[in-house]
């Protein structure tokens, strides 16, 4: 699977949002808050092709966690990319 | 939520006063409160003009003119004391007087930069202003600007890409009276006619536009409308060049009789050489009336983004009079182009340059710079969790 290309991270004040700027115009009623740690990885990943295990591998490569937990917030985070629409299969 | 545009000018003139006034009004048709404060200019006396229930401007005295800026100190004082009431500051550059006000203010609340264009030409201000405008860029929870390619262009934002998003400047369509559209046509019997507006001064590259007349046959004929430090200038190379039977300078058009010249036309022309036309709003008004658009590409403004090569007219090389008429002959030669071209000039208006998508994505954004938490949320809970060294 692979981030949506067609999507642009940016920071509001402290927050990082995600844009979708469609057919020249960033549809700004389309917006997506991301918490620190999914910024960290949407940074990481976007533009690469990734599964469950890379995003396990770049969540222990920045954070100071166990395997076990790792796996299962990347879990955690791909479906909620999934929900959101956020992703596409490849 | 309660607004503050802030900076440039009252009376308003220029295009970034004729945007803040129209946030203005939008904003606080739908019910937002949304103050501008702004520096008087031509003498107009300072004071508080209460627009409606939900807006007031607040005009400040001019004192000083110096380095192409307006030096009204009087702001300073007053934002310090209005600030706390706004939940965003929205200020407009260039606007150094403006800057220095925000900077004295003490404000802790969200700002959002919005920037028309770089300083270019005043290098002298530019050197005295630098530090305020770095303090400013960082400063800003969000910048905006009117195309995408002026923003990513700026040398001055090359760091900050990350926080910078883009709002089309938007326009209300202009309404054409045929009757008075057919009157103009009738003073031009048997030409067709290209039309061109702005001041006639040396970045609008209209030397270029009255020499492409050499390349074009007699039944064209271009208008241009506008006055200026160049009128004389233009008129004697219209003269030397013999074709005083090819082009006209109308000289000062008033508000009112300005959409029976884009009725008239069938081809807009904006032939600007410099980034200094940094978007060229009147490209968008002759767009809301369906008419192809011929302008010239400036590297890193964002004219040829409004005007989309193919889409809603032809982009040519700047300065380059063959060129142009190269694009004209071809529109006026083509049904079927000029056809396509009007009807991508009018939905590509439709889409991006219409005054309601501009204050609608305004109010989204400042929507989610005070309550990031109403968007859809991504949020793991790993954010707790301490970051490994040296990774974060």
């Amino acid at each position: 699977m692979k981030l949506r290309d067609d999507l642009t991270l940016r920071t509001l004040g402290q927050e990082y949002v995600v844009v979708e700027p469609s057919q020249g115009v960033v549809d700004l009623s389309q917006v997506y808050t991301l918490n620190e740690t999914s910024a960290v990885l949407w940074k990481t990943l976007q533009g690469k092709t990734f599964d469950i295990q890379s995003v396990t591998d770049v969540l222990l490569e920045h954070y100071d966690v166990n395997k076990e937990q790792a796996s299962q917030d990347a879990k955690l985070l791909v479906a909620e990319f999934k929900r959101l629409g956020l992703l596409l299969d490849s | 939520m309660k607004v503050l545009q802030l900076g440039k000018f009252y009376p308003i003139r220029g295009g970034v006063e004729k945007v803040m006034h129209d946030l203005l009004l939008g904003l606080s048709e739908t019910g937002v409160y949304c103050d501008m404060l702004c520096a008087s200019t031509e003498d107009y006396p300072a004071g508080t003009i209460k627009v409606n229930e939900y807006a007031n401007i607040i005009v400040e005295p001019t004192s000083i003119r110096a380095a192409s800026t307006m030096l009204a100190p009087q702001m300073v004082v007053t934002l310090r004391k209005i600030c706390k009431q706004y939940d965003v500051i929205h200020i407009h550059h260039p606007d150094p007087m403006a800057c220095l006000a925000l900077f004295c203010s003490g404000y802790k609340g969200k700002v959002v930069l919005h920037w028309h264009s770089d300083i270019l030409k005043q290098k002298v201000l530019l050197k005295l202003y630098k530090p305020l405008q770095s303090w400013l860029i960082k400063r800003a929870d969000l910048l905006i600007g009117t195309t995408p390619t002026y923003v990513q262009k700026s040398p001055f934002l090359r760091k900050v890409q990350h926080k910078v998003l883009y709002v089309p400047i938007g326009v209300e369509p202009i309404q054409i009276n045929e009757t008075k559209s057919q009157e103009i046509r009738n003073r031009y019997p048997g030409k067709r006619l290209i039309f061109s507006l702005g001041r006639l001064v040396e970045y609008k590259g209209y030397e270029y536009l009255i020499r492409s007349a050499q390349y074009l046959d007699k039944d064209i004929h271009i208008l241009i409308g506008g006055k200026g430090p160049l009128m004389i200038p233009l008129q004697q190379l219209i003269q030397a060049l013999g074709v005083q039977d090819k082009v006209t300078l109308l000289g000062f058009i008033k508000d009112e009789d300005l959409s029976a010249y884009f009725g008239a036309m069938e081809v807009f022309c904006l032939s600007s050489i410099y980034k200094t036309e940094a978007f060229g709003i009147v490209q968008i008004e002759a767009m809301s009336c369906g008419k192809p658009v011929v302008s010239a590409h400036i590297p890193g403004s964002g004219v040829s983004w409004v005007n989309a090569h193919e889409q809603s007219g032809i982009v040519v090389p700047r300065e380059n009079p063959e060129a142009l008429a190269d694009a004209f002959r071809k529109i006026f030669s083509c049904n079927e182009l000029r056809q396509n071209l009007s009807e991508g000039a009018r939905s590509r208006y439709v889409r991006l340059f219409s005054k309601h998508s501009m204050i609608n994505q305004t109010l989204d954004l400042y929507h989610t710079l005070l309550h990031p938490s109403d968007n859809n949320e991504v949020s793991i809970p790993l954010s707790t969790v301490r970051p490994s060294h040296g990774n974060s």
